[in-house]
């Protein structure tokens, strides 16, 4: 566990540093030394500005879906995957730079709605139980030369899952 | 009587209302894009309920799978990737962030040509998402997933309001061209413009969360 600050909250210069009984608070890039905290929560009490909060190490099992609601949302985030698709077509093949802009912005919204409504669907945690056999069936299937099979197999060996 | 906000497609209806429409506050703002009460127009009585196709055309859904793992498209993993790439980097890690990235980008370069083409094309998956998403907000409210529920209301008023934005844009492309355009970079509510609203009106985030879309020149 360690304490981290939000950039955009914080107000610099004041009551953390007072407190922190390892001096992980006060440091060159504004973020707090992660190595050096100790997790007593010290600068979370005293922070004016509620910027900071406790990192854990370990996260609960997450709430489980019914697979009927599952399948709904998946039938909706695989359509805001085709609709990026289809707006980046529409953005990289036009000289009008209106129409680039407003498929631009479809691309990006669709690309947000499709990554909430996967982790509503079951992957919400990157440590979670399914998040693992995700990266476990993508290793066990056949894919194209450029798949990165390195990064799935660190991810493995990495995340501390918790299921 | 009903009136529908032009920016989003909201629907004020008398019936269920506590307060009728007319005598509702010059100040009064669409609930969820944020649009004054002179930007609704009144509906005709004979028109459909409202601009989704509702719950009577709603897709047929299998509400028991008994699959093992889902099917999921290129499109899916990629945007699953690309999301707990931002879950490891709020969580500070770094490395893993990077690592699921990867994959992200991957499965974006092989996601596969859509079965629609061009504008119609979204529209066409717009109007069929409206009708699962009505469909999902009472399955989910059954069970009680507020997760889901959330979800499924952040994203089917994002995909109303892009629908409209949309729709005008081809009835007429230059109410674009004078303004800016904006997304919300947390639930994708898109924004057309001079200045970003104060707080997203579908997720309520703060509005520099809601990011400017340059226009090439
Ligand atoms: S949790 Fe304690 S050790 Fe860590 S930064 Fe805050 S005050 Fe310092
Ligand atoms: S006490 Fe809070 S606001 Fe002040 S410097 Fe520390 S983190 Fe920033
Ligand atoms: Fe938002």
């Amino acid at each position: 566990m360690f304490a981290s600050r939000n950039l955009r909250l914080c107000t610099k210069d004041c009551m953390c540093l007072y407190v922190c009984p390892t001096g992980a608070s006060d440091t060159e890039t504004g973020q707090i030394d992660f190595a050096k905290c100790i997790a007593c929560g010290a600068c979370i009490k005293s922070c004016p500005s509620g910027a900071i909060s406790m990192v854990p190490d370990e996260y609960p099992v997450q709430q489980r879906k019914t697979k009927s609601m599952c399948g709904t949302l998946n039938l909706i985030s695989a359509n805001k995957a085709q609709s990026e698709v289809i707006a980046k077509r529409i953005r990289d093949g036009t000289d009008d730079p209106v129409l680039e802009q407003l498929a631009s912005a479809l691309v990006r919204s669709n690309r947000l709605m499709a990554e909430d409504i996967c982790r509503e669907a079951g992957y919400m945690l990157p440590q979670s139980g399914n998040v693992r056999q995700l990266l476990e069936d993508l290793l066990a299937m056949e894919h194209p030369d450029d798949f990165p099979r390195e990064a799935v197999e660190k991810l493995l060996a990495m995340m501390r899952f918790n299921e | 009587m009903k009136y529908r906000c032009g920016v989003c497609g909201y629907i004020y209806d008398d019936a269920v209302e506590a307060v009728p429409f007319d005598e509702l506050p010059d100040d009064w703002v669409c609930p969820v894009c944020g649009e004054g009460k002179e930007g609704f127009e009144p509906m005709d009585e004979e028109e459909a309920p409202g601009p989704t196709d509702g719950p009577a055309t709603a897709p047929e859904i299998e509400w028991e799978e008994d699959e093992g793992l889902r099917e999921l498209s290129a499109g899916q993993l990629s945007a699953i990737c690309s999301n707990l790439a931002r879950g490891c980097s709020k969580q500070h890690l770094d490395k893993e962030s990077a690592l699921f990235t990867e994959i992200a980008e991957y499965y974006e370069r092989h996601s596969v040509k859509a079965q629609y083409e061009g504008i119609d094309g979204i529209l066409t998956l717009i109007n069929k998402d409206l009708g699962t998403m009505e469909v999902g907000k009472m399955q989910a409210a059954e069970l009680s997933d507020r997760g889901s529920l959330r979800v499924l209301t952040w994203s089917e008023k994002v995909t109303l309001i892009a629908k409209s934005i949309v729709e005008r844009y081809r009835a007429d492309p230059s109410f674009i061209e004078r303004t800016n355009v904006y997304v919300c970079d947390i639930c994708g509510f898109i924004y057309i413009g001079d200045e970003p609203p104060e707080i997203c009106p579908v997720c309520k985030v703060p509005g520099f969360l809601i990011l400017k879309i340059g226009r090439k020149v």
